[in-house]
C-alpha cells in the first residue's frame, strides 16, 4: 500500500467518524436533555 | 498566513529549544518490514484505547458519586438524564472491552512469535503487568456501577481472594476496606480505578515503550522473506499512518457499538438478595469456570500458578529450549493455553 493510499484511507475514515459524531450530536441536541 | 507560520515556528523553537536533530532521530526509527502486516501493530491499539479511557473517564468523574447510596443513581443520571452522558459512558464501556481484547491479542502475538525471548524478558513482564492492570481496571470499573450483578460479582471476588493462601486475608481486607463489601469498598475501588491503576499502567507503558525503543522492535522474518535482504521502513510517516488507520477504524467501530448497543442499567445492588446466577464480566469467565471445576483452594492456587507461569514464561521457555532444543514446545504450550481460554470462556458463557 503506498503512502498516498494510506493518507486517503485515514482521511476517509476520519471524515466518516466526524460525520457520525455530528449526526449523533444533532440527534442528542434534538432530544433536548 | 504564510508569514504567521514561520513566526510561530520561530517563537516555538525559541521558547522550547528542542534539538531538532535529536527529535528527527527519535521519530524516524527504522521499523522492520514485518510490521507492514497490521496484526503486528496491535501494541499501539491498547495505548490508543487507554487514551480514550482517560478522556471519557475524566468526564464521567464529573458526575459519578463513589458512595453506596448514590453510586447507582449517579450512573443512572449519566446514562439517562445528562446530555451526551450515555455516549461518554458507552464509549468508556466499549473501549474497555476492546482494550482488553487488544491486550490479549497483543500478548498472544508476542507469545507465538517468540518476541519475549532474550533480551526482552523484562519487557514481557512489563506487558504482563499491563495485562493485569487492564483486567483490574475492568473489574473495579464494573463494580463502580453498583448494579446487582456487579455488587455480587465483587462479593464473590472478595471471598475468592480471602481464600488465597498466606496473603488472602490481607488482600481481601485491603481490597474491600473491611470484612465485607461496604461503604469503604466503593471509595477504594474508585481510588484504584481513577488514581492507582492509571499511574501504575502509565509507568508500565513508559517502561514498556522505553525498552522497545532501547532494544528496537524484534526482527521477525517470514519464510517467504528469508531469501530477501533485511528491509526496514521509517516510523514517520509510514508506520504512523498504519497506526492512524487502525485508530480510525477503531473510532468508527466504537461509534457503531455505542449507537447500536448503548450502555444501560441493570437492577440496583441489593445486599440482602442474592441473584440466582452470579456472573463476572466475560474476561473473567475463564477463571470463573476453572474455579467451578475445582475445589476453591486448588482453583486459587492454579490461577496463581498460571499467572506466575505467564509472567516468568521467557525463563521457563529458555529452560525448555535447552532441554528439548528445536522442539518449539512454547508453541504447543501456547496452543493448549489459547484453546483452554476459548473453551472455558465459551463454556461459562453458555451455562
Amino acid at each position: 500500500m503506498t503512502l498516498n493510499t494510506k493518507r486517503r484511507i485515514v482521511a476517509l475514515l476520519a471524515s466518516l467518524f466526524v460525520i457520525s459524531l455530528l449526526v449523533i450530536a444533532y440527534f442528542e441536541s434534538a432530544a433536548g436533555h | 498566513m504564510k508569514r504567521i507560520i514561520p513566526v510561530l515556528k520561530n517563537w516555538l523553537l525559541t521558547s522550547a529549544p528542542v534539538p531538532m536533530d535529536l527529535l528527527n532521530e527519535f521519530t524516524s526509527e527504522p521499523v522492520p518490514h514485518h510490521l507492514k502486516r497490521w496484526w503486528f501493530c496491535l501494541g499501539g491499539t491498547p495505548a490508543y484505547l487507554f487514551t480514550i479511557q482517560v478522556m471519557t473517564g475524566i468526564l464521567l468523574t464529573f458526575y459519578y458519586v463513589p458512595e453506596p447510596g448514590q453510586a447507582y443513581e449517579s450512573v443512572s443520571r449519566i446514562t439517562y438524564d445528562i446530555q451526551f452522558g450515555w455516549i461518554i459512558r458507552s464509549i468508556h464501556k466499549w473501549s474497555s472491552h476492546l482494550m482488553i481484547i487488544a491486550v490479549i491479542l497483543h500478548v498472544m502475538r508476542t507469545f507465538f512469535t517468540g518476541a519475549y525471548r532474550r533480551p526482552r524478558e523484562l519487557n514481557w513482564m512489563f506487558g504482563c503487568g499491563i495485562l493485569m492492570c487492564t483486567l483490574i481496571f475492568g473489574f473495579t470499573g464494573y463494580s463502580l456501577v453498583y448494579e446487582q450483578l456487579s455488587y455480587w460479582g465483587a462479593t464473590v471476588a472478595g471471598n475468592i481472594t480471602q481464600n488465597a493462601p498466606l496473603v488472602g486475608d490481607f488482600l481481601a481486607r485491603f481490597m474491600r476496606g473491611g470484612d465485607s463489601i461496604q461503604e469503604n469498598t466503593l471509595t477504594r475501588f474508585f481510588i484504584f480505578h481513577i488514581a492507582l491503576l492509571p499511574v501504575a499502567i502509565t509507568l508500565l507503558l513508559v517502561g514498556h515503550l522505553t525498552l522497545i525503543r532501547l532494544h528496537g522492535v524484534t526482527e521477525f522474518r517470514f519464510e517467504e522473506d528469508k531469501a530477501q535482504p533485511v528491509q526496514h521502513f521509517p516510523f514517520f510517516p509510514n508506520h504512523l499512518l498504519t497506526e492512524l488507520i487502525i485508530g480510525m477504524v477503531l473510532a468508527c467501530l466504537l461509534t457503531l457499538l455505542v449507537v447500536v448497543f448503548p450502555a444501560r442499567m441493570g437492577p440496583p445492588a441489593d445486599p440482602f438478595s442474592t441473584p440466582a446466577h452470579i456472573k463476572p464480566e466475560w474476561y473473567f469467565y475463564f477463571t470463573f469456570r476453572w474455579l467451578k471445576l475445582t475445589s476453591l483452594q486448588v482453583g486459587i492456587i492454579g490461577t496463581g500458578l498460571a499467572g506466575g507461569v505467564l509472567l516468568f514464561w521467557p525463563f521457563i521457555d529458555r529452560f525448555l529450549e535447552r532441554k528439548f532444543a528445536g522442539k518449539e514446545l512454547s508453541v504447543w504450550f501456547g496452543i493448549v493455553g489459547v484453546l483452554l481460554l476459548i473453551v472455558f470462556t465459551v463454556w461459562e458463557a453458555l451455562v
